[in-house]
């Protein structure tokens, strides 16, 4: 490591991988289960495999990844794991018939033979891990090859719940909870879901530990008093946690469609899926129950142009040929940003790129192959960029400036309109009036038991479950708006009949078992993380 | 038994009735099929050989169905029933003097030995010879003896039970050595649910006998009970066990409930116990928790409307909430109940209050001065404008009236607008200490850019903050670049998807954050632009003309009407129509499909009215 800062300046590649708690128990093919499930095949699996292949080869190229709670409790589910292996094997028995079907294009079998070697090795690696991928996670972070840090307990918007502090103080104390018992550590940092900060939020931070956290490239250049290096350094808030600024450049690179790599013609299309283009006769036994058309991650095209429309088809060995030519140009522009800044700031500058790691995989089919080859080559052949977590940086560089990050998110427009505009704006007094609720259960029953304790934690749950930035985000994206209106209405009125069961001491056991089994996302939960003294006195 | 339903009767079916049965059957994609087709899957089920039927469909179709509950409901009505039911407290003597042995059992069955277990806790398990029907539990302390529709209450929250539910049973408590004429020998086992309206007190009470109970048809008994228990997903594997005696009689005695034990798959052992063998050595296997619920010996199928529901209306409190949507928007809602309403009503006085409006004060704490707005009567919301970006403050609601003034309702919390620019004060530069080794063997910054060569060759880099200025020089505000959170969501292409972009910003248009050939959602919503005026903004020329997107399917073959007037379909029955909407007016639309050959019709009306606030 510390050969590694040797170099001008550092990189901070950061993955930030989240998906809703989508678990549902009373479904046996529930469709937004599948998100789950793409995920793991396009995603975390590709992610394991790259992190095995440098643990094989001995490569440290250190990178630092979120995993959500929710996500974390969702890959360690039993039930979904199985469901899981089900999907799986349906998708190969369609990978190995698309074989056949595609015989007389070779340019297709090609592609469709990838498909079903991708399958196989995914049903190899995830069964090889028990199962479990958070076992495989939490491994390569004791090999030392990533640092992983938590997010808000069930991504939750912190600056929208300003008004009720015992909220947002529940959501990171949960999160760390969730977090040892998930990976047997204390976590050293934080993303906070959807990068968004609110001045005030770094004392809930250092509460429980943690050092660090992300704010949009704004929150750190907005900060006050000023910071010299922008977003180039982290900045320390009066707390003395640490607040690390995207950097533009890097992120547009990756994320925009029109300059970023993902748009090469030569990528794969997302949008041409065999889900949709074929038959549905064809598409047996993936089909969803219902005869809905749904995405099978089988893709024969590639962009082709910005115009919709046809397309041609997808060449694999063309398309990695433009991973190797956009690792080089992504490396050579990071090196000639770092130069250009080093020698301003008068410390090595750190270039935070953070990423939503269903980027890499799911949207951005090649994005496995681009993180692998660019952590490789930078770990093992540049000579300007070393490669840093936010625990690596501020080990070796631990004083920075002390100021206070502004307010912000990384949404549309770098506030909180994405989440709070005409389409969501509903969510919010149910929201309130259940953090209030929650913190009243706590005072009345400060040291329940029994039966009356589950209700309370259960109740915890649904709050937290409740407050998922998620559905306010899918609602204001227009996508699966009925799904998102009808989580908000479950957990608000499963919260609500908990609080006014526990407050005429009528909790229905049988009833309370049902929605334990449902929503049974952090087992560990003790409801008075709501409690004043949690918040007042710690 | 209950008898099959062939596909003839089938047919005769309601649609509910057919679907309710096929809920039962498990049939797949049940809410796509019209009615023939559900009959058709129907009739697959309920003929094929019980080999064929898994184990749980087996129990299903032993217990009958809901329509054949519905069709045999009225033969199950005594005529007189008792309106208190003696028997069921018939003394324990008797019954164990009055009960036969059965000529044979099952197998799998329990004892059939007469005896009576008095269990813990208002338990009663009693096994009784022949009837070998095993409950466990009591619903509530309710008596059901009152034959109308009983209420149980589970945990304080009252159920009620059907009229079917609670006469099924009722003859069982009937009078004594009455028989049903027409019961038939039962040899099937029956399932019963937890939720049936055997009651405790019953449980607890009736210590049944066979000769002295009268005995209604046990199908009957056996119907009612699979009719409940198809209200929940959560089957249990246990319920009653019916089996035929002499005199055939149903009876809950006992139930055994085993909680489904969601036992791993053998692949999943298989996997677990090779990945124990082959990383015995990593230390990753911490042990992850999962989630269990407590063991319990009760446990009551939860219906699925019981798990969900609508929004409260109101928490009745009064409250004034602010919201920060960015440096200079915010969003206020209120919430007053009811009582407060018409306290407010009575205090400023019926006539003022019905000429009074309600208004929205919003103090810049900061700098002490203050803004209203006058809201409409229906809002509930309100999103303004604020001048002042980096600023407190804390909004009013309040009601004007023509004659008593401003009436105090609410205050909010406080909220602090974000900056929107850089701070005039600098941040002291950091003492940075790096570690000792690292000055020796780290940190050490190449030759070339120690110098101060190449921040020469750039003379606009005067300072240190220039970096980041020059890093970002396109833009004044950062672009904000759009996340792809939740990116498991359905996509939409590009060409559903206005794209929103700011004039004169393009090249770092936050829109074009995202990849793929298409471009993510979402313009502004129309709605959002009739709800943000700003203030001050009268001397403003603006208009705004909404028009109304109409759009949907309709059969191929059918003639579309709006309004009576016809309209053109695509070959595939697709219609889009624009229409112009005027403002503050109700609009009535009337869509009308009729279909030529049968003369079938089918409307869709609906009201439409944009209110500017």
């Amino acid at each position: 490591m510390p050969g590694n800062f040797r170099r001008s300046g550092f990189l901070m590649l950061v993955l930030h991988a989240h998906l809703p708690f989508v678990r549902h128990p009373e479904h046996h093919d529930m469709m937004e289960e599948r998100w789950l499930f793409e995920a793991i095949t396009e995603t975390y699996i590709p992610l394991i495999q790259m992190l095995s292949d440098f643990h094989a080869r001995g490569i440290v190229a250190r990178f630092s990844m979120s995993i959500t709670p929710p996500l974390a409790n969702m890959l360690a589910d039993k039930l979904l794991s199985q469901r899981y292996l089900v999907y799986l094997k349906k998708l190969l028995s369609l990978a190995e018939k698309e074989i056949k079907r595609t015989l007389l294009v070779p340019a297709l079998n090609e592609t469709a033979r990838l498909y079903l070697q991708k399958f196989q090795n995914s049903i190899l690696i995830f069964e090889s891990w028990q199962c479990n991928l958070i076992r495989a996670f939490s491994f390569f972070q004791q090999q030392g090859l990533l640092e992983i840090f938590t997010c808000c307990a069930t991504h939750g918007y912190l600056p929208l719940m300003q008004q009720h502090p015992e909220s947002v103080s529940a959501q990171i104390e949960m999160a760390v909870i969730d977090y040892k018992q998930h990976f047997g550590c204390q976590p050293g940092g934080i993303w906070l879901a959807e990068c968004a900060f609110n001045p005030g939020n770094d004392e809930i931070l250092k509460r429980f530990g943690l050092k660090y956290f992300f704010v949009d490239t704004h929150g750190v250049l907005y900060a006050d008093p000023r910071p010299t290096c922008g977003v180039y350094a982290p900045i320390k808030c009066p707390s003395g946690v640490f607040a690390f600024g995207r950097d533009v450049e890097s992120s547009r690179q990756v994320w925009s469609a029109h300059e970023g790599y993902p748009g090469d013609f030569n990528y794969r299309e997302f949008y041409r899926d065999i889900g949709f283009d074929l038959d549905k006769d064809s598409l047996h036994p993936f089909m969803h129950e219902t005869g809905v058309r749904l995405n099978t991650g089988i893709k024969y095209h590639r962009i082709t142009s910005r115009a919709p429309g046809e397309k041609d088809y997808y060449n694999y060995h063309k398309a990695m040929e433009i991973v190797a030519s956009h690792v080089a140009h992504f490396i050579e522009s990071r090196e000639k940003q770092i130069r250009h800044v080093a020698g301003s700031i008068g410390q090595p500058p750190v270039v935070v790129a953070p990423y939503d790691a269903e980027l890499f995989g799911h949207w951005w089919y090649e994005g496995p192959e681009f993180l692998a080859l660019l952590l490789r080559k930078i770990a093992m052949e540049s000579s300007v960029i070393g490669l840093a977590t936010p625990a690596d940086f501020l080990r070796q560089f631990p004083e920075h400036q002390v100021a206070m990050p502004s307010q912000s998110s990384w949404g549309h427009r770098g506030y909180n309109e994405f989440w709070l505009n005409k389409s969501n704006d509903w969510i919010y007094p149910h929201q309130d009036a259940a953090s209030e609720r929650m913190v009243e259960l706590c005072r009345r029953f400060p040291e329940a038991s029994g039966l009356q304790k589950r209700a309370l934690n259960q109740a915890a749950r649904e709050l937290m479950l409740l407050q998922s930035s998620d559905w306010a985000f899918i609602i204001r994206n227009n996508t699966t708006v009925e799904y998102a209106t009808r989580r908000v209405k479950d957990h608000t009125f499963r919260f609500t009949r908990l609080y006014e069961d526990l407050l005429s001491n009528s909790i229905s056991e049988s009833w309370l078992r049902e929605v334990e089994k449902r929503d049974n996302i952090f087992p560990q939960m003790d409801y008075r993380i709501y409690g004043p003294d949690r918040f007042n006195n710690r | 038994m209950a008898k099959k339903n062939n596909p003839a009767d089938l047919g005769s079916l309601k649609r509910e009735e057919l679907y309710q049965l096929a809920q039962q059957y498990d049939v797949k994609g049940r809410s796509k099929l019209n009615k023939e087709e559900l009959v058709a899957a129907l009739a697959v089920l309920i003929n094929q050989p019980d080999e064929a039927i898994s184990p749980s469909e087996k129990k299903k179709k032993r217990t009958g169905t809901p329509s054949a509950i519905i069709a045999k409901k009225p033969e199950t009505l005594p005529e007189d029933i008792p309106a208190k039911n003696k028997t069921a407290r018939t003394s324990k003597k008797s019954a164990g003097e009055n009960i036969t042995k059965p000529e044979s059992e099952k197998p799998g069955r329990k004892s059939s030995t007469l005896k009576k277990t008095v269990a813990a806790k208002g338990q009663k398990k009693k096994t009784l010879q022949g009837d070998v029907v095993k409950t466990e539990n009591a619903v509530g302390e309710n008596n059901a003896n009152d034959l109308k529709p009983a209420e149980t209450k589970a945990g304080g929250r009252k159920k009620t039970i059907s009229k079917t539910d609670s006469l099924a049973s009722a003859p069982v408590k009937k009078g004594k050595g009455k028989k049903s004429a027409d019961s038939e020998p039962s040899a099937g086992l029956f399932d019963i649910d937890e939720k049936s309206p055997i009651t405790a007190s019953e449980k607890k009470e009736s210590s049944v006998e066979q000769e002295t109970v009268d005995c209604p048809k046990e199908n009957i008994l056996s119907r009612s009970f699979a009719r409940q228990k198809s209200d929940g997903d959560t089957r249990k594997k246990s319920g009653a066990i019916v089996q035929s005696v002499a005199i055939p009689v149903a009876i809950p005695v006992e139930i055994t409930t085993t909680l489904k034990n969601e036992e791993p798959s053998p692949k999943a052992r298989q996997i677990e116990e090779e990945r124990s063998r082959r990383h015995a050595s990593l230390k990753t296997t911490m042990e992850i928790p999962v989630f269990s619920t407590p063991a319990s010996e009760m446990v009551l199928p939860v219906a699925e409307e019981d798990l969900t529901g609508d929004l409260p209306a109101d928490y009745g409190e009064t409250r004034v909430v602010v919201q920060v949507r960015d440096p200079h928007w915010a969003h206020a809602y209120w919430q007053i109940p009811r009582a407060e309403l018409k306290r407010l009503e009575m205090s400023v006085g019926i006539f003022e209050f019905a000429h009074s409006h309600f208004v929205l004060r919003v103090h810049n704490v900061t700098d002490g001065f203050t803004q209203e707005f006058s809201l409409s009567e229906h809002a509930r919301s309100y999103y303004f404008y604020l001048e002042k970006a980096n600023t407190v403050y804390q909004a009013e609601l309040g009601l004007q009236s023509p004659t008593e003034g401003y009436t105090f309702i609410a205050l909010s919390n406080l909220v602090q607008t974000p900056p929107d620019k850089v701070a005039e004060q600098w941040a002291a530069p950091a003492q940075q200490r790096v570690p000792e080794e690292n000055r020796v063997a780290g940190h050490e910054l190449p030759a070339e850019i120690l110098t101060d060569s190449h921040v020469a060759h750039d003379p606009a880099i005067t300072e240190p903050a220039e970096v980041f200025k020059e890093a970002f020089k396109q833009q004044e505000i950062p672009a904000f670049l759009e996340p792809l959170a939740g990116s498991g969501q359905v996509p939409q292409m590009p060409e559903d998807q206005p794209s929103e972009g700011t004039p004169g910003n393009e090249g770092n248009n936050p829109r074009e954050a995202t990849v793929s050939s298409w471009i993510v959602p979402p313009g502004i919503s129309s709605s959002e632009f009739v709800e943000e005026k700003k203030p001050g903004d009268n001397d403003v020329y603006l208009t705004m003309n909404p028009d109304l997107l109409l759009y949907g399917q309709t059969d191929k073959r059918c003639e579309l009407r709006l309004n009576n007037h016809l309209i053109k379909t695509d070959p595939e029955g697709n219609y889009s129509l624009r229409l112009n909407l005027p403002v503050n007016e109700s609009s009535e639309i009337e869509i009308e499909a009729v279909e030529p050959e049968t003369g079938k019709t089918r409307k869709i009306r609906a009201t439409v009215k944009l209110e500017i606030l």
